[in-house]
Formats: structure tokens, C-alpha cells, sequence
């Protein structure tokens, strides 16, 4: 019958394909018998195929069963599972100790990864680029490219798809906004505030290629026309616009200007800064009618670009090298300058990544030693199971199967310190955020998230493989052993090398990470006693820019600051009150740098340059800055009379280098802008202050008076004497209110805080690093107590039969100290080596602090001793206090 | 103490005992179906209850067909079907006596 040949068929392909779930051992025998089966079947009644359908069931349960029966990985792991739940103490250690070096581990990558290697939130955010001035005779790193640069740059480049230029100029005040292009019923009376605002080219918003998330951006043709067109933050529009969507093709009032709000950026869109909320269209034509031309000598400008697909970084470096190289030979403003290109993420992370990298490379050591206290615990663990697994050994288990069991108990405990080190890792970040400086770039972007616990799961496989490794060789060596004699037998021996290796390993590095924070102590220790040349104790900052267009003649503007000065002057605990156009670490400079020279010699243009502040009277004082010689300004100082300087000595000294406390009664000659050359007469000669970084050297500076040089944008400085300057804050609010309602302040803040803020990084390098040190010094000592301890217990009999043989109690404990001292000296030596490594890589973080310094390498040995001599000295006291008499009995 | 059969085994070496050797009819005596029947006989045969044995070739060559798995009751797989026998009293009736016919 076919019908029952095919079923025949069918059902013999049912069995042969059940047959490959056996094992290849019990393969054909089964198949043999089942063949038989059918075969019987077919050729009496029935129906084969639904016989062969239990064909796969046996097999599955056949090789179920076998394998159990062999030993199977689920039997293995159940049993590692027990062991691990056996010892719940030194089980909840080990996961302590992984979790707390895998938690600072994670966390630290969070921040790594959310700073330095997420791409910026912008499309192809890796192809866009900042582009810097240079000037190397000059010592100017990097200065912002002149608005003609930016022209030829734009025109002359190959390598770029667009390049836009900002300026984030003086904040503006907004004074409301009304719905409808011109109906004037304003909507928002909340009163006028200062707000930030970046001005920018036309093709900012296509360089950026982020379109806004409402309406749209500016287009080329309304710049160049000047149509009055703004775009809004996110911030500013769901603040104080209420989120309202009928907002774009409104007006909003900006200095008396209204502006057609035509778009609205997503909340991501952070450039030039986070706290940007207006991007108001720039045109260089229109912007320098007035002058003629597009200038080639101001400064100040911020560029960013974005590569074209093909173009690498080094092919646009090459490109703007060609093409400022032709600028040099064409212009003589140009001359000894060129221009670097800089990933727009360097540029914005650029300072912190040193540190955020020591920090990593601080968290991995801490993480290493975490690793080996692990190793330390499961080793001294296995002491307890050598005749365990000895016994297991002569009943037949391979070492291959002793192996397996020890490494599934490595990875159960390091999956276990994975997790719990996820859980504390992200309570660890939230708190080092919580302490970190609200300023530092990209903060926002740092989140735990499920990268966090994936990266910790991977470092908790990492720890398994490792101590799995380390433990299996431990652990096979004691398999090997004969079971009676693995109860007696001696600590030393390759187990005791083990874990002197792995000792010596540890204070390696602990060793490294107290050279790196001593290092940075240090540094940040040098740079909070240099002298800035002023005193920011003490010291209230506010920002006065009062509306350009309203305040247009010299005498409203002096009359302003006249009675601003007065005012706050009759406060009380104000000690002295003055204004200037620039402060020191101050974002809102309005610092013009210009060639200067004796008046007795040519003005040589970028020769040597000086930062010019315009200041009131009382400026110096209210600062805290030295008058060395000379005087200071006051009224004799007016439009009419001789234009008049204070320099600093960097000044003074590179002009007149021949007189030694020279200066005073000289004239000087400085050029501002092209062909407007003034001289000044020099009446004082102050103190060199660190205007630009407590870092950079200072620089040549000169103080104009205020009364001959009237500008409108003034940093309010006060100085008093209440320990905290901000208590004068609102009485400074409610005084320039006083004198213009429509002309708020725009900020207060202290000099402590700005200053504060330019070491912020250093300042938490530093914090960061010291707590991991600590941790080092903390876990590592930890380690060696345990090590020591267990040398000692381990040896116990090796101890009673030396002191019956007559050895001194002390000569025992000696013995311990010695052991312990050895490898401590062998990891101080290694972790020399590490550390000179180390700190050479993080000197870019170090101020005035050579790496290789020996005070730092002293301070580390003497601090890792200190410690570690006490933990070992704890077990070599219970070593010579072992009784002979119970110790040869055990 | 070992735990008692299954129904189903005991059932299984009711059959072996009435002279049901091989899978396929100790199936057809006692409708267990084949996904029942070989697991049970393995299990029993590491308990020692049973032992396999391979048909001699010979005979079944002279029958043209392959060589079958032999299944046969133990000492112990005696003793085991008299306690069952004790524990499911209508096994000795749930199976027809083969015994004669084998003869």
C-alpha cells in the first residue's frame, strides 16, 4: 500500500531527526532500536508515523537524563548558587567590594561618555567646527577671527559647506511682547528684563542644520535687507511666552525695537550658550555701513563651520592654513596670524577633558584594586574548600569540571557586584553632579541610563573571566592535591605567590592614584595662592548696560554712572564703589587689545598689544587692585582734559624697560582701529592682575578713565564689608531701578563666585581624585590586612612548630612584617613606574606642578607605609601570640 | 526509600512480565503511546528493574527484518511488580494473559 509506505517514510525521518538530539554515543544504538520498531509496524497494522511521534519525546528525556547524569552546566551552576548562598558573609563582601569599585566605575563612564564621547544633540553634529585666530610671535592661542576674516574665510575656503559667525553681545532688555505683527497692546507687563542674546550670520541656522521647532529660521534675504526678525529659545517662549504657538509672526519688544518673532528653537539647541534666548540676524555690510568697510582688526567674533562630507579635519586645517597664509601676504593686520580649526565638541569640552580622563583613569585603578580585594576574598575562601575540592577530585570530577564550578561561582558574585554596583553607581552620579559646578559644558547631557548598566554588566563579565582565572588556578592546584593532605597543608607555595602578586599589584595601585591627588592638591593648592592682583573678597559684581540708543551722548552717560556711583556709594557697608568696561574671568568683557609703544617710537601693529578697560573712579579701589605709583583717577580727569592712562607693570616694563619703577609722567601711543592713533599721558602704574585666567600670566593692561572714554556697557563693582556680598543685592536693584525704571540690572553675582568658577575644574579634579585615593588607600590597606591575616592563619602550624623550637615571639612577628614589608616595598617600586606614567599624561591638568615632582612620590610612600605597615602589623601581633602547644595540636 | 512506579510503568512491567517484550507491542497490549512507553522502559532500566538485550541477527534475518531491542524483568524487577501489584490491585486483570500464547 503506498499510502502506508509514505507514512513509513515520514515516520522514519521523524526518528532519524530525533536521533540528532542524543548525544553521538548513544546515537546509532537508538536509532537501531527504534528502526527495528517501525520496521515490525509497517509490516504488521498500525499507524508508524503516529508511533514515531514519540520518537522525539524519548530523546529528549533520554538526553536530559544523560547529561544530568554526567554532571551537566545546570547541576554545576546549582551547585555554585549554593556555595555562594553557604557563605552569605564573605559571599555579601565580595559583591560589596566589586560594587563599590564597579559603581565608581560606571559612574565615572556616564560622565565620560555623556562629555567627551556622545556626539553634540545637532544633525552631524561631528562635522561642525569652531575656527580660532592664532598668533604664536604673539603668545595668543586663540583669539575670535576678525569680521572681515570671516568674509574671506567664507568666500575663499574649500573645505567647508557654510561658515557662520556670532556674537553674543551685551544682553538687551525685553520689554514685552504682543500677539499680532503690530498690534501695541502689549499682552505681558511682567516688566522689562535683561536677556541674553547671540547676533548672528545668515547662515548660522543652515550651518547648524537644526531647524526650529515652530515657524522657521531666518532667511538670507531678510538679513541682508535688516527686516526686524527674531528667533526664540525654548526657554523664553515657553516662560515668558506661556508656550503659546500663536507666538510666531508675534512681536516682541527688544530695546525699545520691536522684533517679528518668526521661529522657535527646540529645547536641545544650546549655542552660543544654554542661557541664549534671542538669535537676531547679523549682516557685516549693514552692521559697518558707517565704517566703509567690513574691519579686519577687531577680534571677537566667534566661528563655526561645517565640513563638507568628504573634507577631513586635517584637509580643512590645510585649507585654512592656504588661506590665511594669502591673507598674510595681502593685508598687514593679517600678518603673523593664522587660524586653527577645532572640533565644535573639543572646543566646548576641551578644558575638561584631562580631568574628566584622570578621573576615569583614577575610577580604573580604584577598580583594579576593588578587583583584587575580590580575588583576595575568594582565594582566602578557598582555603575552607581545598579538601572540598580535593575529595571531589579523587571521586572522579575533572579538573575541567572543579574549573567550571569555581568559575560559575566567580560569575555569580561578580553579576552580583555588577548589579548592586549599577544601582550604587547611579546614586554616585547623581550626587557628583549635584556637587559639580553648574557651568561646566555639557552636564546636561550626563545620565546613567541603560548604557550605565550595561556597561557595568560588561565590567561585571570582565571581573568574572579574571577571577574565575584566578581562582580556578588556585583552586585546580588544590584538586590535585591528595584529600588528607589538603587539611594540613601550608599557606605558601603558589597560593602564596598568588597572592603576593596580587598584593603587590594593589599598592602598584593605590601607590599611582595618591601621585595623581597629591599632584593635583597641589596644583589647585598653587593656584588659589597666586596672586591675582586683586581682592575678590568681598566683592559684589553687578551689570549695568544701560540702553545705547537712549543713553547717546557722552553727558547722559556720565550723568548715569554719576549718580549710580553716588547712590550706591551712600549705602551702607559699601566700602567703595566703581565701574569698569571688563572685569576680571568676566564672559562679558568689553576689553578692546590694542598696539602700544613709547610715544617716542613707531606704533608696530600686534608688536605688543594691551587690554584696555575703561573704569570710573574708585574702580581700583573698589577692586582691590595695588596702586604701585602715581595716582589714581578722579575729576580732574574729564573730556577736556589731557587723555590720560593707568598701566599695569607688564605694561610699564615692556615699554620702558630701562627705568626700573618707570612709567608715571610718560606718554604712550596706542592705536585704535586703523589710523586712529591716541597717546596718552601715564598718572599711575598699578599691580599686574590675572584678568584672563588665574592660570595665564598676566598680560599688558591699561585702566582709561570712564569720564574720557564714556562707554555704556559698565561692570558695577562694589566692595564692602558684610561677609556676604550678595546682602547688598536687592538694595543695587531697587538704586539702578531708581535712577531709569526701563533700565534694569542685568546680573549680580561676587567676584569669589566668578573666580570660584574659572578653578571649578580644578577644583573638582581635585575632589574627585582625593575621595578616590582615599578609597585606594582604603581598600588597598583593607587587602593586605586580609592577605596578612590569612597568611597568618594558614601558616598557623609552621608558626607553633617554630616557637617550639625556641623562636622569639618577636622574631615571629618579625617574620609576618617582613613578608608584608617585602611586597609593599616591590608595589611602591611598581607603582612608581605607574605613576610617573600616569602623571606625565595628566600634566596638561597640573599648574606650576611638575609631574615627576618627588615631594608628591615621598608623601605617597610614607601615606601607603603608614597604612599598610598597620594593617600587617595587627595579624603579626596574633602570629606571636599563637600558642605552640594549641597550634601543633590543630 | 524508592519512591513508588507510575501507574504507567507498573503497567509496563505487568506487560514485560506477561511476554510483551519489545516497545512496540507492549503499546499495542497496553495502549500507552510510544512517547510514554520508551522514557518509562529506560527509566526502569537504570533503576535495574530491566534489562535490554539485542535479538540474535540470525533470527531476525530468518524473519527479514532488523534486529529488536529486548526488554526482560530483573530479580529486582520481579520484586518491584509483586509490590506494585500490591499498590494497583487491578493490574493483573488490566492485561490479557500473553503468556500462553508465547508458548
Amino acid at each position: 500500500m503506498s499510502g502506508l509506505r509514505r507514512q513509513d517514510g515520514a515516520a522514519l525521518a521523524l526518528v532519524r531527526a530525533s536521533a540528532r538530539l542524543l548525544p553521538a554515543s548513544q546515537r546509532a544504538g537508538w536509532l537501531r532500536e527504534w528502526t527495528a520498531e517501525l520496521h515490525s509496524t509497517s509490516s504488521a497494522s498500525g499507524w508508524p508515523l503516529l508511533r514515531a511521534l514519540g520518537a522525539p519525546v524519548d530523546a529528549v528525556a533520554l538526553s536530559w537524563h544523560l547529561r544530568r547524569g554526567s554532571g551537566s552546566v545546570i547541576a554545576d551552576a546549582r551547585h555554585a548558587v549554593r556555595s555562594v548562598v553557604r557563605r552569605p558573609i564573605s559571599s555579601a563582601f565580595v559583591i560589596i567590594v566589586l560594587a563599590l569599585g564597579i559603581a565608581a566605575s560606571s559612574a565615572a563612564f556616564a560622565v565620560v561618555r555623556g562629555v567627551v564621547l556622545a556626539p553634540l544633540p545637532y544633525p552631524d553634529a561631528d562635522r561642525l567646527v569652531v575656527v580660532w585666530d592664532q598668533n604664536r610671535s604673539l603668545g595668543i592661542e586663540r583669539s575670535g577671527p576678525t569680521p572681515a576674516n570671516v568674509v574671506d574665510l567664507r568666500t575663499r575656503s574649500r573645505a567647508f559647506e557654510g561658515l557662520a559667525a556670532w556674537y553674543a553681545g551685551e544682553p538687551r532688555t525685553m520689554s514685552g511682547w504682543s500677539a499680532g505683527s503690530s498690534s501695541d497692546s502689549p499682552e505681558d507687563s511682567s516688566g522689562p528684563t535683561k536677556v541674553a542674546v547671540a547676533l548672528v550670520t545668515a547662515d548660522f541656522f543652515v550651518v547648524m542644520a537644526e531647524p526650529p521647532m515652530l515657524g522657521r529660521a531666518f532667511t538670507a534675504a531678510e538679513v541682508a535687507a535688516g527686516d526686524p526678525v527674531v528667533v526664540l529659545s525654548h526657554a523664553l517662549w515657553r516662560g515668558q511666552l506661556g508656550g503659546d504657538e500663536a507666538a510666531v509672526g508675534a512681536a516682541i519688544t527688544v530695546d525699545d525695537q520691536s522684533l517679528t518673532i518668526v521661529g522657535v528653537m527646540p529645547p536641545s539647541f544650546a549655542v552660543p550658550s544654554a542661557d541664549t534666548v534671542l538669535w537676531v540676524p547679523w549682516d557685516f555690510d549693514r552692521a559697518y555701513e558707517r565704517l566703509g568697510h567690513v574691519p579686519r582688526g577687531y577680534r571677537f567674533l566667534h566661528v563655526i563651520a561645517r565640513l563638507r562630507r568628504e573634507a577631513t579635519l586635517e584637509a580643512a586645517q590645510t585649507d585654512v592654513d592656504r588661506v590665511m597664509a594669502g591673507l598674510a601676504a595681502e593685508h598687514e593686520t593679517n600678518r603673523g596670524w593664522s587660524s586653527v580649526v577645532v572640533p565644535y565638541k573639543m572646543d566646548l569640552v576641551g578644558d575638561l577633558r584631562p580631568a574628566l580622563l584622570a578621573v576615569y583613569a583614577a575610577v580604573t585603578f580604584v577598580l583594579l584594586i576593588a578587583l583584587t580585594n575580590a580575588a583576595h576574598l575568594l582565594l582566602a575562601r578557598g582555603v575552607g574548600r581545598r579538601s572540598e575540592l580535593a575529595i571531589r577530585a579523587a571521586l572522579g570530577a575533572s579538573r575541567w569540571r572543579v574549573a567550571r564550578l569555581l568559575w560559575f561561582e566567580a560569575a555569580i558574585l561578580s553579576i552580583g557586584g555588577a548589579l548592586v554596583g549599577a544601582a550604587l553607581g547611579s546614586v554616585l552620579l547623581r550626587a557628583v553632579l549635584g556637587l559639580a559646578p553648574r557651568d561646566l559644558p555639557r552636564l546636561a547631557d550626563v545620565a546613567f541610563g541603560l548604557e550605565g548598566v550595561l556597561y557595568s554588566l560588561a565590567v561585571g563579565v570582565a571581573a568574572a573571566t579574571v577571577l574565575g582565572a584566578i581562582t580556578v588556578m588556585a583552586g585546580v592546584e588544590a584538586a590535585g592535591v591528595a584529600p588528607g593532605r589538603a587539611r594540613t597543608g601550608s599557606g605558601e607555595g603558589g597560593r602564596g605567590r598568588l597572592h603576593g602578586g596580587l598584593v603587590v599589584g594593589q599598592v602598584a595601585a593605590a601607590f599611582t592614584l595618591l601621585v595623581m591627588a597629591l599632584l593635583v592638591v597641589q596644583s589647585l593648592s598653587r593656584l588659589l595662592v597666586v596672586d591675582a592682583g586683586f581682592e575678590p573678597d568681598g566683592v559684589l559684581v553687578a551689570r549695568v548696560f544701560p540702553d545705547a540708543r537712549k543713553y547717546d551722548t557722552v553727558q547722559k552717560r556720565l550723568a548715569y554712572f554719576d549718580e549710580l556711583r553716588g547712590r550706591l556709594d551712600a549705602l551702607p557697608n559699601v566700602l567703595a564703589v566703581g565701574a569698569a568696561s571688563g572685569l576680571p574671568m568676566n564672559a562679558y568683557n568689553n576689553v578692546p587689545s590694542v598696539p602700544f609703544a613709547p610715544i617716542n617710537q613707531e606704533l608696530v601693529p600686534e608688536a605688543q598689544e594691551a587690554d584696555v578697560f575703561m573704569a570710573t573712579v574708585g574702580y581700583p579701589q573698589a577692586m582691590g587692585m595695588r596702586l604701585l605709583r602715581g595716582r589714581g583717577f578722579d575729576d580732574r580727569d574729564t573730556t577736556e582734559s589731557t587723555p590720560v592712562v593707568i598701566v599695569n607693570e607688564t605694561l610699564a616694563r615692556a615699554a620702558w624697560p630701562a627705568a626700573r619703577d618707570g612709567g608715571v609722567g610718560e606718554q604712550v601711543r596706542m592705536g585704535f582701529g586703523r589710523a586712529r592713533e591716541l597717546s596718552f599721558q601715564v598718572v599711575g602704574v598699578i599691580a599686574d592682575a590675572r584678568s584672563r585666567s588665574l592660570k595665564v600670566e598676566p598680560i599688558a593692561e591699561a585702566l582709561r578713565p570712564h569720564a574720557q572714554a564714556p562707554y555704556v556697557t559698565m561692570n558695577v563693582v562694589l566692595r564692602t564689608d558684610l561677609a556676604d556680598p550678595m546682602q547688598l543685592a536687592e538694595s543695587v536693584r531697587r538704586e539702578v531701578l531708581a535712577i531709569d525704571p526701563t533700565q534694569p540690572v542685568h546680573s549680580i553675582t561676587t567676584m569669589s563666585e566668578s573666580l570660584g568658577s574659572t578653578v571649578a575644574p580644578d577644583r573638582l579634579s581635585m575632589w574627585l581624585l582625593g575621595a578616590l585615593a582615599g578609597l585606594a588607600l582604603m581598600l588597598s590597606a583593607a587587602g593586605v590586612y586580609g592577605v596578612m591575616t590569612y597568611g597568618v592563619r594558614a601558616q598557623t602550624h609552621e608558626i607553633g612548630v617554630r616557637m617550639a623550637l625556641g623562636s622569639a615571639q618577636r622574631a615571629v612577628a618579625m617574620h609576618v612584617l617582613r613578608r608584608g614589608g617585602g611586597l609593599l616595598a616591590m608595589g611602591v617600586v611598581v607603582g612608581a613606574g605607574l605613576a610617573w606614567v600616569a602623571s606625565r599624561a595628566m600634566s596638561a591638568l597640573l599648574y606650576e606642578v611638575s609631574p615627576t615632582q618627588p615631594a608628591s612620590y615621598l608623601v605617597a610612600t610614607v601615606l601607603l607605609s603608614t597604612a599598610l605597615l598597620l594593617a600587617c602589623w595587627l595579624p603579626a601581633r596574633r602570629a606571636a601570640r599563637v600558642d605552640p602547644a594549641i597550634a601543633l595540636r590543630s | 526509600m524508592a519512591k513508588f512506579l507510575t501507574y504507567s510503568s507498573s503497567l509496563i512491567l505487568r506487560a514485560l512480565a506477561a511476554g510483551s517484550p519489545y516497545g512496540f507491542e507492549i503499546m499495542d497490549v497496553t495502549g500507552l503511546p510510544s512517547g510514554t512507553v520508551y522514557p518509562a522502559l529506560r527509566s526502569l532500566e537504570r533503576k535495574g528493574f530491566v534489562r535490554a538485550r539485542w535479538e540474535s541477527e540470525a533470527v531476525a534475518r530468518s524473519d527479514s527484518r532488523p534486529a529488536r531491542k529486548y526488554y526482560e524483568l530483573t530479580a529486582a524487577g520481579d520484586e518491584e511488580l509483586a509490590r506494585v501489584v500490591e499498590r494497583f490491585p487491578g493490574l493483573e486483570r488490566a492485561l490479557p494473559d500473553l503468556s500462553a500464547r508465547s508458548l
